[in-house]
């Protein structure tokens, strides 16, 4: 997968489970500029993408992402 | 510099600004403090009122001094007419020594009493913050009144710089002040001559409280009850020390209430002392709560005491 | 030293002044000078903890970052950490644990054995505030998110600050110590925005928080004797005294730090218009919640995420509990706590509900009555904030719910003080919640207008505010 197509498999797993239908999610999205997207719901987003790309994250690498960017780095890293 | 033209400008630039604020701020000080001067002095009626008409207008042969338990409690009416003197309560609530102090200067400054009747209570003497803080109500007669400063400034060390501002003396007084000049008000007397009427009575058994611990005291407070009592005796005023009924009994003895009544004997000053009277014990419908006397309560006390001076006067 | 005192504004003045005239190079000196000084004014004694937390820290930290193995870092970690903990425990909980052991022995075995381990030392000012930073700052470095401070005076200033000892803001290391190590920051802006913050801190403080205190304190002080209309008025009046209070202290601090050219982070942003009690808790406090969110919340959720939404409920409950014990060495505290968690996870398992909710009723229903809610459950919460025991505010409570007897007030003045508190308070938050755009005071272009405003400010506060303890209710039953 490109990272382009990852972006937008994730951009569609955000959007279910924030139950927001018009996130647009960029490389360099943060939490604060997405509605919904909080320390609450992070687990829940983390769990979500764990599941589509049939991954597994460890701690620090949930803890060391500071955009949507780092996470496709991770994820890509995964696959 | 990345900055714009604002903080090139010049230090003279930024001294201006801060002197025209300054003035603006001492401008606006000003003339809130005189508004709120000139309403405060044109009450009529109200505790505000009563405290400024004791320490510059009063000219009664008989003063009550004291807290609350002298405000609430002396009907000067009682005393009047078994005295044949004409009598006003200077006592405020929430004061202490240093007040009625405070109080003494300004009278006397002014006239000297024939007799005088100084209200003690438990804990009179005792160290406290909020003995220093409560002379707040004498900051507005500060500037007029420079008997009193010496015993006002001993609020903070900062005292005297915080009148700088023409506010500082009637802070938090705005409603009071407001209320007082209402016309309703001015024609509605609350008090008789000093005296605040309370109404409520008890209906609960005695309690006892233990007392036998020797708290700290103010030796401030000590020496201020100590220049009282030798002002009035340097003037020939009859100086009675009175404690009036409690009902609440007490285990111990307090213990400003035994340095006040071993200075008066000291002194040689008369010292009355109702806080264990068992008439009072079995009568709460005469107390407003444990501590104050209701008005019928007051009406009894009042007769009872007026009858003693007269005897001792006599004498 | 309290900032509302006329002792720390001289204090103040003379640290001020004198960092105009020093090189910006050896300003850290003087401010670290400062700081040392506040911690003697109060009790020469307090300089010593404080000082021990700062040298423990800074080398724990350069260890951390040092060690070669994953597992070694990991111990340098765990011992430092605990270290730091210990001492907090010693000074803050060790009375609490004590009494809590002893009373749960009586309750066992019958007998009546007083504390004999209570300790009379008070705890050193600011202690859990530095212990806060002191351990996210050796978080960071082990998560090799930042790197260690070489520099012990900078990590000394920037740990024992004088502005943040009282009330905080929980600053992070990495967002400080930069600003040490830029040019001269101490611009005329940074003066006149920086004065202006703490003038309406102080405004908070004096006018509307210590006027409510008067009225909140004598009614709680003897809540046996109020009726169910006065406590529930009172706990309305205390939900704005401790918002007052906290973030009144917060922004003095705020503007003091921007006064010597140091930017502290936001603390509060408005928590009494969150539209849920989730909303409130990332406008409330935010250094902290942010830190408990960071260093705690999210590990644990991270770590029990196979459990779905209850590894978040999880993750709030033992967050929570730990904030409201952080509050204070008392059972209302953590029960404060539980609260706190409990309606956190049920506003995550109603999440989807309240969403499709807010997309059937108008905007303003659907936000003023989450702002409703949320005021309402934090002043339930503040009732176990308050009280001196779980019994005594569960009485409040009871009391509050058969709303009866006669309403309390004390004077029509002490009144109309305490309704013009909560006004200034309510109308500067929704105007700047609602009409931030629109027509400005407080920065105003005109110049008469925007200092007009400041001077309004003052006089309001010289008129209205608390100064000292002169003003009280007389209370005798």
């Amino acid at each position: 997968m490109t990272r382009e197509e990852i972006l937008q498999v994730i951009s569609k797993v955000f959007a279910d489970t924030l139950d927001e239908d018009n996130i647009v999610l960029s490389e360099s999205s943060k939490a604060d500029d997405v509605e919904g997207w909080d320390s609450l719901t992070h687990v829940q987003l983390v769990v979500a993408v764990e599941k589509q790309f049939k991954i597994r994250f460890t701690a620090k690498e949930i803890q060391s992402w500071k955009n949507v960017g780092e996470l496709i780095d991770s994820i890509n890293s995964k696959l | 510099m990345q900055h714009n033209n604002k903080s090139n400008k010049s230090f003279r630039y930024y001294l201006l600004q801060a002197v025209l604020f300054i003035a603006l701020l001492w401008a606006a000080d000003l003339i809130v403090g005189k508004i709120l001067r000139h309403f405060y002095r044109r009450q009529s009626s109200g505790w505000e009122y009563a405290t400024r008409y004791s320490a510059e207008e009063t000219k009664a042969d008989l003063l009550i001094f004291g807290a609350s338990r002298a405000q609430q409690q002396y009907i000067p009416t009682p005393f009047e007419d078994t005295l044949q003197l004409t009598g006003y309560n200077v006592g405020r609530d929430g004061t202490s020594f240093f007040y009625h102090y405070a109080m003494l200067q300004s009278v006397l400054k002014r006239y000297t009493p024939k007799v005088i009747i100084l209200d003690c209570e438990y804990a009179a003497l005792k160290n406290a913050a909020a003995s220093y803080d409560r002379l707040s109500v004498l900051l507005p007669l500060y500037e007029d009144h420079p008997e009193m400063q010496r015993i006002i400034n001993l609020r903070s060390p900062f005292e005297k710089y915080k009148f700088t501002s023409s506010i500082y003396p009637y802070n938090s007084m705005l409603f009071k002040i407001a209320v007082a000049n209402l016309k309703s008000n001015k024609e509605e007397k609350e008090d008789i001559n000093g005296y605040m009427p309370l109404h409520k009575s008890l209906n609960e058994p005695i309690k006892t409280f233990d007392y036998t611990e020797k708290y700290e005291l103010d030796s401030v407070k000590v020496n201020m009850l100590r220049s009282f009592i030798d002002e009035c005796k340097s003037r020939n005023i009859k100086l009675y020390l009175v404690c009036t009924p409690y009902y609440m009994k007490i285990k111990g003895n307090d213990h400003s209430l035994a340095v006040t009544q071993q200075v008066a004997a000291e002194k040689n000053v008369p010292f009355i002392d109702y806080s264990a009277d068992s008439f009072y014990f079995n009568r709460p419908q005469l107390f407003d709560d444990t501590v104050h006397l209701n008005m019928t309560g007051a009406k009894i006390f009042c007769a009872d005491l007026a009858s003693k001076l007269k005897k001792d006067l006599q004498r | 030293m309290i900032f509302n005192s006329i002792g720390f504004f001289i204090f103040f003045a003379v640290v001020l002044a004198v960092l105009y005239v020093l090189p910006a190079k050896f300003r850290w000196i003087w401010v670290l000078a400062g700081s040392i000084f506040f911690y003697a004014f109060a009790r020469p004694g307090y300089v010593l903890v404080p000082l021990l937390i700062t040298v423990l820290t800074y080398y724990t930290g350069i260890a951390i970052e040092q060690a070669t193995s994953e597992k070694g870092k990991q111990k340098i970690f765990v011992a430092g950490v605990c270290f730091i903990i210990a001492i907090l425990v010693f000074f803050k909980y060790a009375n609490f644990f004590t009494s809590t052991f002893t009373d749960l022995f009586n309750l066992i075995s019958g007998k009546q054995v007083s504390n004999s381990l209570l300790i009379s030392l008070a705890a050193p000012l600011g202690i859990s505030y530095i212990t806060f930073q002191a351990i996210g700052y050796l978080i960071e470095i082990k998560r090799e998110d930042e790197k260690a401070e070489r520099h012990f005076g900078h990590f000394a200033t920037y740990l024992l600050l004088f502005t943040k000892v009282i009330a905080g803001p929980v600053e992070r290391a990495h967002r400080f110590l930069p600003q040490l190590k830029m040019p001269a920051r101490l611009t005329y802006d940074n003066f006149v925005i920086g004065g202006q913050q703490m003038l309406w801190g102080l405004f908070k403080k004096i006018v509307v928080a210590d006027r409510l205190a008067i009225y909140v304190g004598a009614v709680y002080n003897n809540y046996t004797h109020h009726s169910g209309s006065t406590l529930f008025f009172a706990t309305v009046c205390y939900v704005f005294q401790i918002y007052a209070d906290f973030s009144g202290y917060t922004d003095m601090a705020l503007g003091f730090s921007k006064m010597m050219g140091y930017d502290l982070m936001q603390n509060f942003n408005r928590p009494l218009l969150g539209r849920s009690v989730t909303e409130f808790w990332r406008r409330w406090h935010i250094s902290l919640s942010t830190w408990f969110a960071d260093y705690f919340f999210n590990p644990i959720a991270v770590a029990k995420r196979d459990w779905g939404n209850w590894a978040v409920i999880y993750a709030s409950f033992v967050t929570f509990t730990v904030l409201g014990f952080w509050h204070g060495a008392n059972w209302t505290f953590i029960a404060f706590g539980f609260l706190q968690g409990l309606i956190l996870a049920i506003e995550i398992l109603t999440r989807k509900q309240r969403k499709n909710m807010r997309k059937k009723i108008p905007v303003w229903l659907n936000d003023g009555g989450g702002i409703l809610f949320t005021v309402a459950y934090f002043g339930l919460s503040s009732i176990f904030f308050r009280a001196n025991s779980v019994g005594e505010a569960l009485t409040i409570i009871k009391k509050i719910l058969h709303f009866n007897g006669p309403f309390f007030f004390e004077s029509a003045s002490l009144l109309m003080f305490m309704l013009a508190g909560i006004f200034y308070i309510v109308a500067h938050d929704v105007k700047k919640e609602f009409f931030d755009k629109r027509f400005s005071l407080a920065q105003n272009k005109y110049w008469v207008i925007r200092n007009g405003y400041y001077c309004l400010l003052i006089i309001i506060i010289l008129v209205t505010g608390v100064f000292d303890g002169g003003e009280f209710i007389y209370f005798q039953f």
